[in-house]
C-alpha cells in the first residue's frame, strides 16, 4: 500500500484534492435521480395524489356496490326493463356479476332484509340464471298454479308457488285435511308476511306472536311454530288462545336471549328476535315480536 | 487542476441534473402511468351521468316501495348541497331531453312527494291526478 509523507499541511491537502474520492457525472446524475424520483412518488401518491371526480360505479366500495345493485334490482322490478338493468350492472365491471348478486342475496337474507327487499334482488338474480333455494322462495318461476294464486284475493299478488312437503306431525284444532304434493325441490311452505314490534301499555311480558294464515288471509288453526335460541329449543301450536284467534300463538320471551323461529311445517328461518325497548312515546316498554307467517300451498287451500 | 469551487459547482449541476430528471418521472409515474386508485368510493365521486341515472333509479325503487325517508337518505348519499334541488334539475332535465316517459315520472312522481315542484312537472302531475281518479 502506498504511504504518502507530506511535509506541511498545504501538500497534505494538494494531494487529497488530486487523490481524494471523486464521483463521476453519472453517478451524480443517478443520485439525484433517486432522490427526485423518491421526492416525486411520495408527492404524487401520498401528498397530493390525483382525485378522480368521475368515477364509474366500479370504483365504489363494496357495501355501495351493494346499495347500487339493490338500487338496480328495484328498478327492475318496477319498470320490467332488462335492457337497462344490464347496461346498469355492466357499469360495476363486474365479470361474475351473477355470482354477485347470488352473494348479496345470501347475505340480505342472512342480515334479515325485508321480503320485499329480498324479492326485488332474487328476481334480478333469477334473470341473471342465479339458481338458489333463496331465489326459488322469493323470486318462484310463474306457473300455472302461481297463476291461480294471482288470482285469488290475497294482500300480495306475487304469492310464490311453493309446494308442501311435509304434513304436521300434531294439530289440535284440525280444521283442515293436508293433502301432500310431491315436489322435486324442497322449499318453504310458509313464508314470511309481516315482522313487527309489539309495543302494549297492558301486555303481560314481552313475547313472540306468530299469527298463521292461508294463502287467502284466513287464520290457520293447529300450526306447528318452533322457538330455537341458544341451548334450548321449544315449540307452540297455533288456535289455543280462540279469543285472539284461531291462528294466533304465542312465546313467553326472557331478557337478553336471541330466539329464532320458524315454521315447522317449512319457513326461512327468522334470526336475531330479542327483546327491545319501544320507543319513548310508548314508555319504552320492553318490546316483543309479531309475526305473521302466510301458507302458500294453494294446492293444499284451493276449494 | 480545477479549483474547489468549479468542482462543487460541478457536483450540483450534475446532481441538480438528476434530481429534476427523477422529479419529473416520478410525478409522470405517480401522476399519469400508475396514479393511486381508490376503488372504495362511494356515489358523490361518481361521474354526473352515473350520479344522474342513480337518482333516476332511486326515484324508481321509491315508486316500488313508496318509502319516502329511505328515497330521501339515497338522495343525501350522492353529497349534493341541496338534494330536493338537484333532484329537481334531473327532473326537468329529463323532461326537457325527452328522456323515457316512465322514469319521468318515477321522478315527478318522488319530487313531487318530496313538496318539490317545477311547471315542467304539470302535464305528468295532471296525468297521474286523472290516473288516481279514475282509479
Amino acid at each position: 500500500m502506498d504511504e504518502h509523507r507530506f511535509e506541511t499541511q498545504h501538500q497534505r491537502e494538494q494531494w487529497l484534492r488530486s487523490h481524494g474520492p471523486r464521483l463521476s457525472a453519472a453517478s451524480l446524475i443517478m443520485i439525484g435521480l433517486i432522490l427526485g424520483f423518491a421526492a416525486a412518488l411520495y408527492y404524487a401518491w401520498l401528498a397530493e395524489p390525483v382525485v378522480f371526480t368521475e368515477a364509474s360505479p366500479a370504483r365504489l366500495s363494496e357495501p355501495q356496490k351493494a346499495q347500487y345493485i339493490l338500487l338496480i334490482s328495484q328498478s327492475y322490478e318496477a319498470d320490467g326493463n332488462w335492457e337497462k338493468a344490464q347496461e346498469r350492472l355492466a357499469a360495476l365491471n363486474d365479470p361474475d356479476v351473477d355470482r354477485t348478486v347470488a352473494a348479496l342475496l345470501e347475505e340480505f337474507l342472512r342480515s334479515g332484509e325485508s321480503a320485499s327487499t329480498m324479492k326485488s334482488l332474487a328476481t334480478l338474480a333469477r334473470r341473471l340464471g342465479v339458481d338458489s333455494v333463496a331465489v326459488a322462495v322469493f323470486a318462484p318461476q310463474p306457473t300455472a298454479t302461481s297463476a291461480a294464486v294471482q288470482s285469488a284475493p290475497t294482500a300480495d299478488s306475487s304469492t310464490p308457488e311453493i309446494r308442501q312437503t311435509q304434513t304436521p306431525t300434531s294439530t289440535p284444532l284440525p280444521t283442515l285435511t293436508p293433502t301432500p304434493v310431491p315436489s322435486p325441490t324442497a322449499v318453504p311452505v310458509y313464508r314470511l308476511l309481516r315482522q313487527e314490534q309489539i309495543c302494549q301499555r297492558d301486555a303481560p311480558s314481552p313475547r313472540i306472536e306468530v299469527v298463521a294464515i292461508d294463502p287467502f288471509l284466513e287464520p290457520l288453526p293447529g300450526v306447528e311454530v318452533i322457538v330455537q335460541w341458544e341451548g334450548g329449543n321449544d315449540h307452540f301450536f297455533t288456535g289455543y288462545q280462540l279469543e285472539k284467534g284461531l291462528g294466533y300463538g304465542d312465546f313467553e320471551m326472557a331478557p337478553g336471549v336471541d330466539y329464532r323461529v320458524m315454521m315447522a311445517d317449512g319457513s326461512l328461518m327468522v334470526t336475531g328476535l330479542r327483546i327491545t325497548e319501544c320507543n319513548e312515546n310508548v314508555g319504552g316498554l320492553p318490546g316483543g315480536w309479531r309475526l305473521t307467517f302466510q301458507n302458500t300451498d294453494v294446492v293444499q287451500e284451493s276449494p | 487542476m480545477a479549483p474547489w469551487w468549479q468542482r462543487l459547482l460541478r457536483v450540483v449541476l450534475w446532481l441538480s441534473l438528476g434530481v429534476i430528471l427523477g422529479i419529473a418521472s416520478g410525478l409522470l409515474l405517480g401522476w399519469v402511468v400508475w396514479p393511486i386508485e381508490f376503488t372504495e368510493a362511494d356515489p358523490t365521486v361518481l361521474e354526473e351521468s352515473y350520479q344522474q341515472d342513480y337518482t333516476v333509479m332511486i326515484a324508481t325503487a321509491y315508486s316500488l316501495d313508496e318509502d319516502l325517508n329511505g328515497a330521501r337518505q339515497r338522495l343525501s348519499k350522492l353529497g349534493k348541497q341541496d338534494p330536493n334541488a338537484w333532484l329537481l334539475s334531473v327532473t326537468v332535465n329529463h323532461i326537457l331531453n325527452q328522456s323515457d316517459e316512465t322514469e319521468i315520472r318515477y321522478l315527478v312522481q318522488l319530487a313531487s312527494d318530496l313538496g318539490l315542484y317545477s311547471p315542467a312537472m304539470d302535464p305528468y302531475l295532471t296525468d297521474s291526478a286523472t290516473n288516481g281518479a279514475v282509479e
